[in-house]
């Protein structure tokens, strides 16, 4: 319970440092470079579910006025024990889209950053389980030791519609969230046991479904370029 | 701003994974019959007692009368071996079965399905044993085997 109030907490103050983000004031020149984060859920799932980890960081660089080419490569663990058995699962996986920011052209034109986007992502994962002492119970005869499942790899692809907000709380640093309507194009199974997730994607024996970041990232400023003049590079 | 990020809470919430509510207990269905005038009928034998042959202090019947028996099967090894006394005397009855582990979810584990291949029993007061359907099915009270007693064993009902 104490977690879920610190996980609250956190999230409660991500909104509100994102809502009362100093604006820079307008400079004549706007910067630009690529732009590093993290995406702090996975750490915070973490700290719910211990036995999941799930790290994923994010690189994105405005390609054009408005539109952000953007990666993001992460990798997943489980270790789950259980009576029944133990369950362990290791990953990657990489997201390749663009955003587009609907704020661009309603802000001042330089030196405005913040960012309410809409955008596309394609995903693929390969991924590992295997599970170990497996227990098979009878009430008459007893526990048994069951056969181990070793370890069989798997792919996923899937696609994510992505809408979310990112501020500029500090010089170069933003805050930001995201929402992700996710749709599963096709995954693998093992035939002897189930893929409990998939990296990036989660829950695997879902469809479709919904995901959250919230990342915390830092733009490397490596040129300025005059108003008006966010032109291709 | 609240609301979204009452939703994202919830999201994160609802994903928690749940206790396994399910139980799955094998256990081979025995129907008990005499032959008399060419036709099998229920039979009712007074104070029967069966336990596995591993397992003599724990007994799966003591001193009942049912005319039919549910006998779990063993999941550690292809067989399972029963003692089954009407009046002190006793018989075995020895289930020879394949097993197949199966996945069953993320919260409930592994379970065993089995297939029945063959019933053999002791003659003091069974006739013949037959299987009349080789797949246990869980948590089922299906009749799998027919064992048929000599008529002097038999209470009739």
């Amino acid at each position: 319970m104490n977690r879920k109030k610190t996980f609250a907490c956190i999230s409660l103050l991500l909104i509100l440092l994102a809502g009362s983000a100093t604006k820079t004031t307008a400079q004549e020149k706007r910067i630009k470079g690529p732009r590093l984060g993290f995406d702090v859920s996975g750490v915070v799932s973490h700290y719910l579910n211990p036995e999941r980890l799930s790290l994923s960081a994010y690189a994105d660089y405005e390609i054009m006025p408005a539109i952000y080419a953007n990666v993001e490569l992460g990798r997943m663990k489980i270790n789950r024990k259980q009576p029944s058995f133990d369950y362990k699962a290791n990953g990657y996986f990489a997201k390749i889209g663009a955003d587009y920011n609907f704020l661009q052209y309603k802000l001042a034109p330089v030196a405005q950053y913040d960012m309410i986007y809409g955008g596309l992502r394609f995903c693929a994962a390969r991924y590992t389980h295997q599970a170990s002492q497996i227990s098979l119970s009878s009430d008459y005869w007893g526990n048994h030791r069951g056969e181990d499942i070793s370890k069989y790899t798997m792919q996923a692809y899937w696609a994510e519609l992505v809408a979310g907000i990112r501020v500029e709380a500090l010089k170069n640093f933003f805050l930001g969230w995201s929402i992700r309507g996710q749709v599963k194009l096709f995954s693998e199974e093992d035939p002897r046991m189930k893929t409990l997730r998939i990296p990036g994607y989660g829950k695997a024996s879902r469809s479709s479904g919904l995901s959250f970041t919230y990342t915390i990232s830092y733009r490397i400023p490596l040129t300025k370029v005059a108003a008006g003049k966010t032109t291709w590079r | 701003m609240i609301p979204i990020l009452a939703l994202m809470l919830l999201a994160t919430y609802a994903c928690e994974e749940q206790d396994c509510d399910r139980t799955f207990n094998h256990q081979a269905g025995v129907g008990l019959y005499t032959i008399q005038d060419s036709v099998a009928v229920d039979s009712l034998p007074p104070n029967i007692t069966i336990y596995g042959t591993t397992r003599p202090d724990s007994l799966l019947y003591d001193s009942a009368s049912v005319s039919s028996l549910l006998l779990p099967l063993d999941p550690s090894r292809n067989h399972s071996r029963f003692i089954v006394k009407i009046n002190a005397l006793a018989d075995t009855l020895d289930l020879h079965y394949n097993r197949e582990q199966k996945f069953v979810s993320h919260n409930c584990g592994f379970t065993t399905e089995f297939t029945l291949e063959e019933a053999q029993t002791t003659f003091h007061h069974f006739d013949s044993v037959r299987i009349v359907k080789h797949t246990i099915n869980p948590n089922e009270q299906e009749e799998n085997i027919r064992l048929y007693l000599t008529p002097a064993d038999t209470a009739g009902r």
